[in-house]
């Protein structure tokens, strides 16, 4: 194996055009682009802009293993994509994926590190070799005997790293490597990656890095360049990070692409009247550029109407819940107890194992719960026949494929009239309104497992909603999901909130909680540590860190403000003067 | 035949755990059905050629059947280590058997018939082979009957099921991009309408 | 094993003394199979009586015993026996039995001590496949004989490390079958009690069951292919199963043992062994 010489870039892309097998458009368009060895570059694009495509292409994925067409070249470590086996490329790029799970091959830690070297029929010398330098990267050298099922989500995603690393890869490849993380398990993969570029590491090479992530805050700090595609996967833009997200904003913007939090707030600064010399990145940029400016005092906080008789949704009741079968029974929730006023928009917060989920599934009566604990709109769902608790509450799950049980999307909607009884006609009507309030009239026919992502999801709120429930409860939403489509979902159920429904979401994206809900819960270890108006929760450091969470980017930059005291408690971008203005 | 890619291998072992759990269910019906009624051993045996007809009748390649029993086999051999030679064995087998006709036409020909001739003659086979263990010299004449209907009929029911499972899979859009295209000419009878 | 259900790669350390575990699993599963196979031609209740309590000194012997296994083979494995007897035994012919001693009869039907040694014999052989299977089926896990299928048997590793990552997918079926169960269950699919609701249901999820096993098989088939699965026709096995020379003398020694049984059984036992 000759190193590849250090000048050499780690991939050059040549005017590559894809297209996948029955589909019309090519995702990517006629894309160029190069990376040079130790650069990290960021791949940016609205969705379906073939930024997933584009990395499969860097390792010969695509054309190889995926049936699509593709013109064009993609040189990776002097080797053309080609010409050359998926194996033989591995040895130049590595992949990281979204779905830690799906990576995951052998059953324990070290094996599944060495997994990649055996391929590759190196000397067992030298496959322990690399295994070891590359978990002692990741920082799991320690946990090399256990099954990788009993690491966290961020804990498998650094070990998909180690075994990207242990390929001996110049370039390594990460699409979305964090959608699917909680807070605590993104801190952990990009603390792993900065160690990676920080400087020569344990194998005496920087490594490239090639990465696609909607998550920006998280990424910024780390990346050199941006490479943006646009909507029909042609290449916007490529330089340098600030002269591409600051130098083309209104574009990026227009195209649906995702920015840093930051750079959003100073927008919206922007819109209402205060100028920041430089538009900032970062949460710190941000306060540093606040704290060097003059503010306009904060139009007097409009005080939540506190309507005396506000009308209760839902009431928990000192609910406890166990789970499990015999000695290995244990209780999950503790004496929650809970209301939720009509019109509420709660969210419903934690770490990964709180009991968010059960607490949800038990008020919308999914696993039944202890009788007598919960109220929803005067019935209990501890009791109550399952037509009943669709008319009164509605639950989404978590991956909307789950609870299809139809063969198109008409017939998927008219299954929640169809069993209670409503004839054919307003059925019809009802379904018809649905469809068109949703934009999936053209889908009508269609089989819901052919939809699009975000169509999915509008179909699953959609059949949760049809019977007429006053209350929506959804369980993580917004998970593996791009921002775009969450924001679309999130507008989606915003419009039904002002409408009247209440709505429960269960959800780890604190700025998009801090955005949009009116409520928030937050769980621990089977607990409700709190449940209070939105920026009492946010605003409350002390409560999060219990919590094992962390303030919301916005509140990030806002809490670190040394000169405009009374705008510390800030963290939700329409709380800025700008917003107020629109 | 040519190089299964590894893609076609894993979307062969997910249809095969799949499978497996089914086997471990039937597996406790049969051995209700062996200790009380033996003669009707044969109802539960067309299980074992779900996994199988439901990889055959999605993908349409060769050796799927085979791979399907394999993982099949050894994911309920996992659950029950004591039937380790039934389900592993019969797993294997009857994918092996399965292979057969569909490899006469070397794998050109996929129409329905061949899925129920298949199923029929595999049944023969098997339900011989578990009538030489059962003794069967020693059953009534009508039970012998009765014995050897089960285990050719219970496999074109099962067989009947599998590729309505993989009809409704093809439906939803799943295992497109792997299954070979179905050949349009002579009319051939394909499970996707 | 129970432990075999909840991981199957818990290899665990094998019990001190205890040699079956340290045994190649094809040395297991090979010594056992030419009985099997002489077994099923065999009509008397002896021989297979005979190998029953070799398997069953082999595993108390070579095994550890856990509460499962001594459930098995000392509660669940005799009650097997008694019943099938019995069934067996009512589903032969009586004009084909020896009918010198009548149990009972109720109306038409006699039911003599000749059918029951019949449905005695079937079920004694039955138990023997069963608990001779035991031998390597309770002592091996999945993926050591996924191991040595490749490393003995030269099955291509491309089709034995698939078995392997189809370990992995069962833990993720059970969850997701419980979900959308849950799933359908709160949107109303197939109320009711009774065999053909419960086909309904079972039909329902089938379909998202095996669609989201098989995406999610597809993606996995990406990540292994991008680590290079399948480059060359060998990998390199840091775990090596290797046949040893005590597993040859454990294959012997068993078939000469199994020898001797048959050869007693047939020249001094009660009866003949291979009949009709
Ligand atoms: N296996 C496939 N078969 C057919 N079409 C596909 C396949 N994978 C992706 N596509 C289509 O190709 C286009 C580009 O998809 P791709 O996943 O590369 O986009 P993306 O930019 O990664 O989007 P996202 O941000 O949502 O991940 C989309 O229209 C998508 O529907
Ligand atoms: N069916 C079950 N049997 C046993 N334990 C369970 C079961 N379901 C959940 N648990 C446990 O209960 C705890 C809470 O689970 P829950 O799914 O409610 O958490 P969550 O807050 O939704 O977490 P996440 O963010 O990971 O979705 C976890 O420790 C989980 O392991
Ligand atoms: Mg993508
Ligand atoms: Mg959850």
């Amino acid at each position: 194996m000759d190193p590849v010489p250090p000048t050499h870039p780690a991939t050059v892309v040549r005017r590559v055009r894809i297209r996948h097998d029955e589909r019309e458009e090519w995702t990517p368009d006629d894309v160029s682009f190069q990376v040079a060895p130790g650069e990290v570059v960021l791949l940016l694009g609205p969705s379906g802009s073939g930024k997933s495509t584009l990395a499969l292409a860097l390792n010969g994925l695509v054309p190889h293993a995926v049936p699509a067409e593709f013109e064009g070249a993609v040189v990776t470590g002097g080797l053309d994509t080609a010409t050359s086996t998926v194996a033989q490329l591995s040895e130049h790029v590595a992949m990281v994926f979204q779905d830690p799970d799906a990576q995951i091959v052998t059953g324990t830690v070290l094996d599944e590190v060495c997994f990649g070297p055996e391929n590759l029929l190196l000397p067992v010398e030298e496959v322990l070799s690399r295994a070891e330098r590359a978990l002692r990267q990741v920082g799991l050298w320690e946990r090399r005997a256990e099954n990788p099922d009993r690491l966290s989500g961020g804990g498998r995603q650094r070990l998909a790293i180690a075994c990207a690393l242990a390929m001996g890869s110049d370039l390594l490849v990460l699409d979305e490597p964090t959608a699917n993380l909680d807070p605590a398990g993104i801190e952990e993969v990009y603390a792993a990656l900065r160690s990676l570029v920080s400087g020569p590491d344990g194998d005496g090479k920087r490594h490239a890095i090639l990465l696609v992530e909607h998550n920006l805050d998280a990424a910024i700090d780390l990346v050199d360049r941006v490479v943006v595609l646009d909507r029909d996967g042609r290449l916007a833009f490529d330089g340098p990070t600030r002269d591409v997200l600051l130098g083309h904003l209104d574009e990026l913007l227009a195209m649906g692409v995702w920015l840093p939090v930051a750079t959003l707030a100073a927008l919206r600064l922007r819109e209402g009247g205060v100028l920041l010399p430089d538009l900032p990145l970062t949460p710190a940029d941000l306060t540093a550029a606040l704290d060097a400016t003059a503010l306009p005092a904060l139009p007097t906080a409009t005080a939540a109407p506190v309507t005396a008789e506000r009308s209760v949704a839902v009431r928990v009741d000192r609910l406890s819940v166990e789970r499990g079968r015999g000695r290995r029974r244990t209780p999950i929730l503790h004496e929650v107890s809970l209301e939720v006023g009509t019109g509420d928009f709660l969210a419903v917060i934690g770490t990964n194992g709180a009991g968010k989920t059960t607490l949800l599934q038990a008020i919308a009566g999914v696993v039944r719960p202890p009788r007598g604990r919960i109220d929803v709109g005067g019935i209990d769902p501890g009791r109550s026949d399952v037509r009943t608790i669709a008319a009164h509450i509605g639950f989404v799950f978590q991956n909307p494929e789950h609870q299809f049980i139809a063969h198109t999307v008409h017939d998927e909607l008219a299954h929640g009239l169809r069993i209670r009884g409503v004839d054919d006609a307003e059925i019809e009507r009802r379904v018809d309104d649905l469809l068109r309030r949703f934009g999936l009239e053209s889908a009508r026919d269609v089989h819901p497992f052919l939809l699009s992502g975000g169509q999915k999801r509008r179909l699953s709120v959609g059949s949760a909603l049809i019977a007429g429930a006053p209350v929506l409860a959804l369980d993580e939403p917004t998970f593996g999901q791009d921002r775009a489509r969450a924001n679309e979902l999130l507008d989606l159920l915003a419009g039904l909130n002002a409408q009247g429904t209440t709505v429960l979401v269960v959800t780890h994206d604190l700025q998009l909680v801090a955005d949009h809900a009116s409520h928030v819960a937050v769980m621990a270890g089977g607990r409700l540590l709190a449940h209070d108006t939105t920026a009492a929760v946010l605003g409350d450091d002390e409560l999060l860190r219990r919590a094992g969470l962390r303030p919301p980017p916005l509140a990030q930059a806002m809490r670190s403000l040394v000169n405009h005291p009374d705008w510390r408690h800030l963290s939700r971008l329409d709380d800025l003067p700008g917003a107020a203005a629109r | 035949m040519q190089r299964l890619s590894t893609r076609l291998l894993l979307t062969c072992a997910a249809i095969g755990v799949g499978g497996g759990l089914v086997f471990v269910v039937s597996g406790y019906v049969g051995g209700t059905i062996s200790a009380t009624a033996p003669v009707l051993y044969g109802l539960i045996i067309g299980v074992y050629f779900l996994p199988g007809v439901v990889s055959q009748a999605l993908l349409r390649r060769g050796g799927v059947a085979l791979m399907t029993g394999l993982t099949a086999g050894l994911v309920s051999a996992a659950f029950s280590p004591q039937w380790f030679f039934r389900y592993f064995g019969t797993g294997l087998a009857i994918g092996l058997l399965q292979e057969i006709p569909f490899a006469v036409s070397r794998y050109r020909v996929w129409r329905a018939w061949v899925f129920y001739l298949a199923a029929g003659i595999a049944g023969l086979v098997f339900g011989g082979s578990v009538l030489v263990v059962l003794g069967i010299e020693h059953f009534a004449p009508l039970a012998q009957t009765v014995y050897i209907a089960l285990f050719v009929l219970s496999p074109i029911a099962f067989t009947a099921l599998g590729r309505a499972v993989a009809a409704a899979l093809a439906r939803a859009g799943v295992g497109r991009s792997i299954a070979k295209p179905l050949q349009r000419d002579r009319g051939s009878a394909g499970t996707r309408a | 094993m129970s432990a075999t259900t909840i991981d199957p790669y818990a290899s665990g350390t094998a019990p001190a003394g205890r040699f079956l575990y340290r045994l190649n699993p094809l040395a297991k599963l090979g010594a056992p199979l030419p009985v099997m196979i002489l077994l099923a031609f065999t009509r008397d209740p002896v021989t297979p009586a005979l190998f029953i309590a070799l398997a069953i000194v082999v595993i108390l012997v070579g095994a550890r015993l856990t509460r499962t296994v001594a459930l098995l083979l000392f509660v669940a494995l005799p009650l097997i026996v008694a019943i099938m007897s019995f069934s067996f035994g009512l589903w032969t012919d009586p004009s084909r039995v020896d009918q010198s001693v009548l149990l009972f009869q109720v109306g038409d039907y006699r039911f003599f001590l000749g059918a029951l040694l019949v449905g005695l014999a079937t079920a004694l052989r039955l138990a023997a496949l069963l608990v001779l299977a035991c031998i390597g089926g309770l002592t091996s896990t999945g993926p050591e004989f996924v191991r040595s299928m490749i490393q003995q048997l030269h099955v291509p590793y491309r089709i034995g490390y698939t078995a392997l990552a189809a370990y992995r997918f069962v833990p993720r079926f059970g969850h997701e079958l419980e979900v959308i169960r849950s799933a359908h269950r709160v949107r109303g699919v197939a109320e009711g009690r009774g065999p053909i609701a419960a086909v309904r249901r079972a039909a329902g999820t089938v379909v998202p069951l095996l669609a989201g096993a098989i995406r999610h098989a597809e993606r996995v088939a990406l990540a292994m292919d991008s680590r290079a699965f399948g480059a060359h026709p060998q990998r390199t096995e840091r775990t090596r199963i290797p046949f040893r020379t005590r597993d040859w003398c454990f294959m012997v020694a068993f078939w000469l043992v199994s020898a001797v049984l048959v050869w007693w059984s047939l020249a001094v036992g009660p009866g003949p062994v291979i009949r009709n």
